[in-house]
């Protein structure tokens, strides 16, 4: 039976071992981490499985641009991935822009991908790019290393209804998949749209997602990509007035009823 | 009601060009789209030829033959950026509308790069200044196509060319109308057997093809221009009719689709 999962992002303060203590024992088995080392030990120690890290991504659009960002974040890129090479951890996930208007492609970002690559074959590590705004840049990866196994698709179900106009990626790269951030909103309206609220909670079809990962090479854990962030535009949805124990039994509840439909489709 | 319409080469022999574009308006059709692969004076003279007749062009072909240099530095990247170039002009000189442009050739193309972009934004500006559309046709590649929607996404004179038998032989696992069809100005209509690069430029119907779904999807995008077919009498799959029985199966064809969209 597949593995159900949340990511660390959910922790907005508090204590990792504590949030990986609480979450093991409501009954997740899986995680995705930020590259942090800290939290990549807590996993361990806790006995919770890692199925992938978030590589950084907060200035992902200098990797477009000349200058010193730009090496800076090809560096981070590279020690992301040589952490997970450390921690025996097989797969990363990568952006490749940020925004409406990022920087467009140019040769530049294409060598420092090229070089990111490189690195990630020679350390073992998969790249799990994942959708957001823009359709471009991700085809160009999936054409450019079409055949690479170590270049891989993230599928980010909220990203997809809030940003990317009604586009599905799944239909387009679901056979490269590998890692999954599941998560809900209420589509592009509002200031916020990328709400990353939990599944049912918003407006995916969750019966339809299931069924293209159940279609897809993908057998990894359903993994969560939840926030429950006081103050934040998840208070909206009751979220706020939860224990931290109570919100990740109703995450839970959310991957368990995604597994079984996966299961069933 | 929607117009109907066909595409019709360019022949040396303008007595050849004025025969076969007559047919083409006695099969029933209104509307036409023409070539460039020749040379700017072919490319003029059916477009006159056409007009004479009373066939509306709805696009010019642009030339595609060694596109891929547009990517790649020398002078052949120039050349054809300057035959490009060109076509715009005769579309600016004979009112149409829009040019349909390639943006690579073959599964191993070049990817796209700066001077590739630089080379396609001097089309775009040209295009722009002259009043014409470039609608950019979906081929093998996903990417190129998607960066020229959304490099030139505030540019109501770039749009999308759907071509019905690219999509399916080329890129099955991708339905280009529901990610580009609000772009839409312009289709290559035609068919094959849905087998990898088996490009055959068949009449509807007589391949794989799904029209019904490619009706809906077309009228779903709010498409209004003309239900255009890409085909040529190809001796493989209608060498049992003559030039005007052909034409009339397209032209039955081209009606057929128009019904499953409603109209």
């Amino acid at each position: 039976m597949r593995k159900l999962g949340i990511c660390t992002a959910t922790l907005k303060k508090g204590d990792i071992n504590d949030f990986f203590s609480i979450i093991k024992n409501i009954g997740f088995e899986a995680c995705f981490t930020e590259a942090f080392e800290s939290e990549i030990k807590a996993a361990i120690k806790a006995g919770i499985e890692i199925d992938n890290t978030h590589s950084p991504f907060d200035g992902i659009n200098n990797m477009w641009v000349e200058g010193e960002p730009g090496e800076t974040m090809l560096r981070r890129l590279k020690d992301s991935i040589d952490l997970c090479a450390a921690y025996d951890i097989k797969k990363t996930v990568i952006h490749l822009s940020s925004g409406y208007h990022p920087p467009r492609m140019n040769d530049l970002g294409f060598a420092r991908y090229d070089a990111l690559v490189e690195h990630a074959i020679k350390k073992g590590v998969t790249l799990a790019f994942e959708n957001q705004r823009l359709l471009a840049n991700i085809a160009y990866v999936f054409e450019q290393y079409k055949d690479v196994p170590e270049v891989a698709f993230c599928w980010d179900t909220g990203h997809e209804i809030c940003a990317a106009g009604g586009r599905e990626y799944m239909p387009l790269f679901g056979h490269r998949l590998a890692c999954v951030h599941l998560e809900d909103n209420h589509g592009s309206e509002g200031p916020h749209p990328d709400q990353h609220i939990l599944p049912f909670d918003g407006i995916v079809d969750w019966k339809k997602a299931a069924q293209r990962i159940k279609n897809s090479p993908y057998n990894g854990p359903v993994i969560l990509e939840c926030y429950n962030h006081p103050g934040s535009i998840t208070n909206y949805f009751g979220y706020d007035h939860l224990s931290d124990e109570a919100f990740y039994e109703r995450a839970y509840d959310a991957a368990a009823r995604i597994r079984d439909l996966i299961e069933k489709a | 009601m929607r117009e109907l319409g066909m595409c019709i080469g360019s022949f040396e022999n303008e007595e050849k060009q004025r025969e076969i574009t007559s047919l083409i308006k006695q099969a029933g059709f209104n509307a036409c789209f023409t070539g460039y692969e020749r040379d700017d004076a072919a490319a003029r003279m059916a477009c006159e030829v056409a007009q004479k007749t009373g066939l509306r062009i709805d696009s010019i072909h642009a030339p595609f033959d060694g596109i891929n240099h547009m990517w790649l530095p020398g002078e052949e990247g120039d050349e054809i950026l300057s035959r490009l170039i060109k076509s715009i002009d005769v579309c600016a000189d004979y009112g149409i509308d829009q040019a349909v442009v390639h943006l690579s050739s073959g599964w191993n193309s070049p990817q796209v790069n700066d001077l590739g972009t630089a080379r396609y934004d001097q089309l775009v500006n040209h295009a722009i200044k002259k009043g014409v559309k470039v609608a950019f046709e979906n081929l093998r590649k996903l990417a190129n196509v998607a960066y020229a929607m959304e490099r030139y996404s505030n540019n109501s004179e770039v749009g999308f060319c759907w071509d019905s038998g690219h999509e399916l032989c080329y890129t099955k696992q991708v339905e280009f109308l529901p990610i580009f069809g609000d772009r839409l100005c312009c289709v290559h209509l035609h068919d094959n057997l849905g087998i990898l690069s088996g490009d055959q430029h068949m009449l509807p119907f007589d391949g794989k093809r799904d029209w019904q779904r490619a009706a809906t999807l077309l009228k779903s995008t709010g498409y209004q221009g003309p239900i255009m077919l890409e085909n040529g009498h190809d001796p493989r799959f209608y060498s049992d009719l003559s030039y005007e029985q052909f034409l009339e199966r397209a032209y039955n064809s081209a009606v057929k689709i128009r019904q499953l969209m409603g109209e």
